[in-house]
């Protein structure tokens, strides 16, 4: 009993840690960006690189850490093999972790999504498509991605208008 | 209902299917992409436009609305969404005019910046061209998809159509389910109320029963114990449930056989009492009464198994009730028997002092008598024979009843009969006026075989019959050969009164008389008929009545009487009757007759002194003892009442002085002998009494059974031990019984009476032995020694009176022997048989 306690106390521990030595990391690792600008984040963010927003290059969100995952869509034909960073790991990278986001294209088309949707083995921002990076008539550079085939909630209508391809800004709204 | 479950198990599946297929959404706003591009394009157009016009718009922004609508128009010709569109020739076509303008197009997009700013105008131009192909794709794309929706909208609809159809399907099965539910609780409803009442109609039944009735379970447990058992065995239903019914009803002696029969239906199932319908038994009450039961139990299945159900019926009542009847019957017949036996014996009484008187006549000397003297005794002597004649009726008919007639078989001649029965009655006929006929066919056979007494007795009967109902008439006496029948046919016809229709049927019965008032003219104790009746029978013949009223009767008589040729045999024929018939003549004895009675003393000593004895006389007891010391004498007539000393003083003096073996018969002569005072004459050492007046037959009777007794007993003396006085057996007594019965009768009852009293005997020694004395076992030894004083078993009937005397004296204690009994039982089974054997 007493050892369980420790050991909870010492969990506690551990997580208040990371939390706190996670956020130092982030804020000192976010740096700034070399290359072309791929997305820019502003609103309700706790980290940023300009006045009020966070910029990225490919690069940047490279590092966040890559997820692959395979799946089809209803825009392609047959399976797609994506790459990307996930969109939880984004968020929490820019200390988001309630509100909406509003996301928007190039071709100015803009989507609500809630924060909540970024969960693990949820929707990512993908940066290749089938091993290589995607051009604007791609649909690229950068494209929000539901592993659509691994969870059959993520085949709504929903989902569908959330999945944004040439996204190049995300405002987080509170 | 299985079908039905798989059946809608089937389309739920479906349904279920269809709807996934809805929640699915397989389909972006497919319609919102197809205006997309449009606006795309639109775009497009306006930005190359601003480069055209403005040159400090960079190509770059051309560049990016370029890729912006290839991005869309490629989407719509790779994503599955458009498949349908795509499939219509006219939009594939469109198509291909859109895909072929960005083919042509990216090389310049594609170009540097001033390649690009120069071809903006061919640019507008060639994206101009494809504005309608577009604009057809997207209008023509907007009613494909409609149509599409519309067919998705007909198949959902047919989707929920199904759905409610299967619902109005379930419903209907849930309705019918419910129906059937509600039917059958209510069924079982019925059925409970059924039960309870059949379980309260058999409550009742079976508490109200008269019978007992208990239940027992397969150990033999008691179950149930109605109100009818608590009151016939005495326990209440609380002190008997759970307990084994061999403990509490079953009597011990029955215990065995109860415990083995419940083991072997258990082990085998065979049923001997179970189902086999009413039993007799033996059940016992709470207070250790053992009483009858009627019993029948049957097998019944139950909550806890097997149970056997017992009706018992305490039958103690009907049992007695029974029993009282059995009683009722045995002495109302023995009643009846006794009255028989009444009738049989005054009848021979009647006879003995009948013949003493008819004897005492033969012994007066009628020369010495006057002519009225001659005629009074002459009166006396024709009364005395018809009063014997009546006590003879009586005691034929009494010999029928008892058994059969004995029926001699020797040859004789019906002619010389009846013409010696028409002449020795002639006379009476003609003193009434009537004269007699014979009338015998030539075609009879001069003998025949068969019994001439008895065919002389029916005649007669008849004839004398014929003569008393007739009055200056006439009275025939026919008799002929019946060839058909080989019988000889006899007919006694008269003219006298005749017989009544009515009364024709009851004329052979006993005692029956016809108008009083001319019986008594004529007398007679309507015995005759029946006498014939049963005579006629007796040889197998017929016996009937031809008769009219006033003009005379016609009695006939069929008797199967055979032919004989062989003329050797003597004839029975002419010779009448003698009243006392002959006996065998005896050797003269030596006998002394102790009598104070003169005249009684003359009278014995005439009778036997005819027969060729010698007589010796004493006048009382003392000088019969002289006598009977001084000499030897083959029989001792003594009387009991005697001055000086009485018969039976002398009587024990003189078994007092005889050695052992030698005793010499002595024959009480008593006026009055009640039973209890002849066992006192037995007991004193006499052999046996004879009741006064004394007649020559008597006295011939006695001497035969003395006579017989000792060549008997000189017969068989190397064989057993001789009974030279008759101390075992009363010859005497036996031998009248053979005279009145006739021998073949005596000797079946002295069978009989050997295999009574060997179970009797043996049972009551039995008794003895095991020291128990049940309480009637007195009344068997006075059975026993009545049955012995009949048959004259005078030794047997000595110890079994003494016996009844030890047994009425008998204190808790006492022991009494049976060796004397069983000792003198089997002398007398040895004389007995003996005896039997000579007749």
């Amino acid at each position: 009993m007493k050892r369980l306690q420790q050991l909870a106390t010492l969990i506690c521990a551990c997580v208040t840690f990371a939390g706190w030595s996670g956020s130092q990391a982030l804020a000192d690792g976010l740096g700034d960006p070399a290359g072309e600008i791929v997305l820019t984040v502003s609103g309700d963010i706790k980290v940023t690189n300009t006045d009020s927003a966070a910029a990225f290059d490919m690069a940047m969100l490279e590092e966040l850490g890559a997820t692959t995952f395979k799946t089809t869509t209803i825009w392609t034909e047959g399976v797609q093999t994506f790459v990307g960073v996930e969109l939880q790991g984004l968020l929490k990278a820019l200390g988001v972790d309630s509100g909406t986001l509003s996301a928007s294209a190039v071709n100015d088309y803009a989507v609500e999504i809630p924060v909540s949707d970024a969960v693990e083995s949820g929707p990512i921002i993908a940066f290749r498509r089938n091993g290589a990076e995607m051009s604007l008539r791609e649909k690229g550079p950068l494209w929000i991605v539901y592993p659509y085939d691994n969870n059959p909630e993520y085949q709504s209508e929903l989902i569908y208008s959330r999945s944004i391809w040439q996204l190049d800004r995300i405002e987080v709204l509170p | 209902m299985v079908i039905t479950f798989v059946v809608l198990f089937e389309m739920n599946r479906l349904i279920r299917d269809k709807i996934g297929a809805l929640a699915t959404a397989n389909s972006d706003s497919v319609q919102w992409s197809l205006a997309q591009s449009d606006v795309e394009l639109l775009a497009l157009q306006a930005t190359i436009s601003d480069a055209i016009a403005d040159p400090a718009v960079p190509v770059s922004t051309v560049r990016t609305r370029f890729d912006i609508f290839y991005s869309r128009a490629h989407t719509l010709s790779t994503s599955p969404l458009f498949d349908e569109v795509r499939k219509d020739p006219e939009m594939g076509l469109a198509l291909g005019s859109i895909e072929d303008y960005l083919e042509n197009s990216v090389t310049l997009i594609d170009s540097d910046d001033q390649t690009l700013r120069d071809a903006l105008p061919r640019l507008r131009t060639m994206t101009s061209e494809i504005r309608n192909d577009v604009r057809n794709f997207n209008m023509k794309g907007v009613s494909v998809l409609s149509r599409v929706s519309d067919t998705q909208r007909t198949q959902t609809a047919e989707t929920l159509n199904l759905a409610a159809i299967m619902i109005l399907a379930f419903f209907f099965i849930l309705i019918v389910m419910l129906g059937l539910l509600v039917y059958l609780f209510r069924r079982s409803q019925l059925r409970t109320v059924e039960q309870s009442l059949i379980r309260a109609r058999l409550a009742a039944i079976v508490s109200t029963s008269l019978d007992a009735v208990v239940a027992v379970n397969k150990s033999g447990a008691i179950i149930d114990f109605n109100g009818a058992a608590e009151q016939i065995f005495g326990y209440t239903r609380e002190e008997v449930v759970g307990r084994q019914m061999e403990d509490v009803i079953v009597p011990d002696h029955l215990k065995d056989a109860h415990r083995s029969g419940m083991e072997r239906y258990s082990t085998t199932g065979v049923k001997h009492v179970i189902g086999k319908g009413r039993v007799q038994l033996e059940a016992r009450r709470k207070n250790g009464e053992i009483f009858p039961v009627e019993l029948s139990i049957a097998s019944a299945d139950s909550e806890e198994g097997e149970i056997f159900v017992s009706f018992l019926r305490d039958i103690s009542r009907r049992i007695e009730a029974e029993q009282d009847l059995i009683k009722a019957r045995d002495d109302a017949v023995a009643g009846e028997k006794a009255k028989a036996d009444l009738i049989a014996v005054m009848s021979h009484e009647m006879r003995t002092p009948l013949n003493g008187m008819l004897g005492t006549l033969q012994l007066i000397d009628p020369s010495n008598l006057s002519a009225k003297e001659k005629e009074y005794i002459g009166i006396i002597g024709a009364s005395g024979k018809l009063l014997l004649h009546h006590v003879d009726n009586v005691l034929e008919i009494s010999r029928a009843e008892a058994g059969k007639m004995e029926v001699a078989d020797t040859v004789f001649s019906v002619r010389a009969l009846i013409s010696e029965l028409v002449e020795s009655q002639r006379s009476v006929a003609e003193h009434r006026g009537n004269t007699l006929v014979q009338i015998v066919d030539t075609e009879m056979a001069d003998f025949v075989r068969g019994d001439p007494t008895r065919v002389r007795q029916i005649i007669l009967n008849l004839i004398g019959n014929a003569i008393k109902f007739t009055r200056n008439g006439s009275i025939t006496v026919e008799a002929k050969h019946v060839p058909e029948t080989k019988m000889v046919g006899f007919r006694v016809t008269d003219t006298g009164i005749g017989i009544a229709q009515e009364d024709r049927a009851r004329i052979f019965e006993e005692f029956v008389t016809l108008d009083a008032s001319y019986s008594r003219e004529v007398g007679g104790t309507g015995l005759g008929l029946a006498i014939v009746k049963r005579l006629v029978e007796a040889m197998g013949g017929e016996v009937g009545l031809d008769s009219a009223e006033a003009t005379g009767s016609s009695f006939w008589v069929h008797l199967p009487l055979p032919a004989e040729t062989v003329e050797t045999t003597s004839l029975h024929a002419g010779t009448a009757q003698s009243e006392i018939p002959e006996m065998p003549k005896l050797s003269p004895m030596k006998i002394l007759v102790v009598e104070d009675n003169r005249i009684n003393r003359i009278v014995v000593r005439d009778l036997l002194e005819k027969d060729g004895h010698h007589v010796d006389e004493a006048v009382d007891g003392e000088q019969g003892l002289q006598s009977a010391q001084a000499s030897t004498y083959d029989l001792i007539l003594m009387d009991i009442s005697m001055p000086v000393m009485d018969g039976l003083e002398a009587t024990k003096a003189i078994r007092k002085s005889e050695a052992k073996g030698q005793a010499v018969p002595i024959i009480a002569l008593t006026a009055h002998a009640m039973p209890a005072e002849k066992e006192r004459f037995l007991a004193a050492g006499m052999n046996d009494i004879v009741t006064k007046p004394v007649s020559r037959q008597k006295l011939r009777d006695i001497l035969q059974g003395i006579s017989d007794n000792q060549s008997r007993s000189a017969d068989n003396s190397g064989m057993s031990a001789p009974d030279p006085a008759g101390e075992i057996i009363d010859h005497i007594h036996l031998n009248e019984l053979a005279s009145t019965l006739g021998e073949e009768k005596t000797s079946a009852l002295i069978e009989k009476f050997l295999s009574e009293m060997e179970n009797d005997v043996a049972r009551i020694i039995a008794e003895i032995d095991g020291g128990q004395v049940p309480q009637d076992l007195r009344s068997k030894v006075h059975h026993a020694a009545g049955s012995a004083a009949l048959l004259g078993a005078k030794s047997l009937h000595a110890t079994l009176a003494g016996l009844e005397t030890q047994l009425h004296d008998l204190e808790s204690g006492d022991t009494i022997s049976s060796n004397e009994l069983a000792s003198t039982w089997a002398e007398t089974v040895e004389h007995l048989e003996k005896r039997a054997r000579t007749i």
